[in-house]
């Protein structure tokens, strides 16, 4: 019997001090007021888009004709849109970087992408180079926290050293944080 | 004398029953909210993680009118600042009403008059930004008073 009332004594003693209520104030006469904490948690993102939105890969055409002296350059049919997105820290920053490892590829031979040249238009203009070829090529760096919208012009420069056919291939742009 | 003691109860009797005794008592179940963002997602908000139950009493009140309103005390600060007014609530059922912080400014969450028992549930939420990644922290008080 005494274990029995004990017990009952413990569930009543927890029942009245937890009663579901983190916080109460009662005024008398005056007004009352109960303080909240809000913490807001936000998730680093990074966001790229190269061309249409979704997953669809676009498709820039070099269409050569010519003899190298009449069209040195070539430029491609379409200029995608790029964006990026970030709010990795304004203090950090983010790298766009282009794999142009693998060539173009046609019926008898393989053309290195160093080919190609590019140059940005928009929020990128001022970045211009050539691919090099390489998995991992710098070509731009922005602050951690960016917003940027624009597009890329490319560029075939024009040669003698492989023969007509068509010529397939595909390049890949990465947008990074250390 | 006799005069004087009607004189006495004209002058101070109705004040003295004027200012009867009323009390206001607030709680709330959760002290702390957390909204988790995450900025990949296309959602134009993000919510808290738990409501807000609320529950409201007022005793003596008489036909007087009282309040419930939201203040926060300050913008968020974390990496950067975030203004207040980026969060607001969404009421889950009435008498409580949506709305929007303000800094500094109190907002009002429900109204009414006389004595009142009630229980209602809010629920935060997070106006999508592009702001930097981290913690952000905001300090709110409800408010429950009559005039």
């Amino acid at each position: 019997m005494v274990k029995k009332g004990f017990l009952v004594i413990i569930a009543m003693v927890l029942g009245l001090s937890v009663d579901g209520w983190a916080r109460r104030d009662i005024g008398l006469n005056r007004s009352a007021q109960v303080e909240l904490d809000l913490r807001l948690k936000i998730a680093v993102f990074l966001f790229l888009q190269i061309g249409s939105p979704g997953r669809v890969v676009n498709m820039v055409r070099f269409n050569v004709t010519d003899i190298p002296e009449n069209q040195p350059l070539v430029e491609g049919d379409f200029s995608p849109t790029i964006k990026i997105k970030s709010n990795v820290g304004k203090f950090a920053s983010i790298s766009l970087t282009v794999d142009s490892s693998n060539p173009l590829m046609g019926k008898s031979a393989k053309m290195p992408l160093k080919v190609i040249s590019f140059e940005g238009i928009g929020d990128f203009s001022g970045i211009k180079g050539t691919l090099d070829g390489s998995p991992n090529q710098k070509i731009a760096s922005f602050p951690g926290k960016s917003k940027k919208q624009g597009s890329f012009r490319f560029f075939y420069h024009n040669t003698y050293n492989y023969p007509p056919d068509i010529y397939r291939g595909s390049i890949t742009f990465t947008l990074s944080f250390p | 004398m006799l005069w004087w003691l009607i004189v006495f109860s004209i002058l101070f009797f109705q004040p003295i029953t004027w200012a009867q005794d009323y009390t206001l008592m607030i709680e709330v179940e959760e002290d702390r909210i957390e909204i988790h963002q995450d900025p990949s997602q296309i959602t134009p908000y993000a919510l808290a993680q738990r409501d807000v139950t609320i529950r409201i009493e007022t005793k003596g009140l008489g036909k007087r009118p009282w309040s419930l309103s939201i203040l926060a005390l300050e913008d968020l600060h974390g990496p950067e600042t975030i203004p207040a007014s980026e969060i607001s609530w969404q009421a889950l059922m009435p008498p409580f009403i949506d709305g929007q912080l303000i800094k500094g400014v109190p907002q009002l969450l429900a109204q009414g008059k006389g004595d009142t028992q009630l229980i209602g549930k809010i629920r935060f939420l997070f106006k999508s930004g592009t702001y930097e990644a981290g913690l952000y922290d905001l300090r709110i008080q409800l408010i429950l008073s009559s005039p």
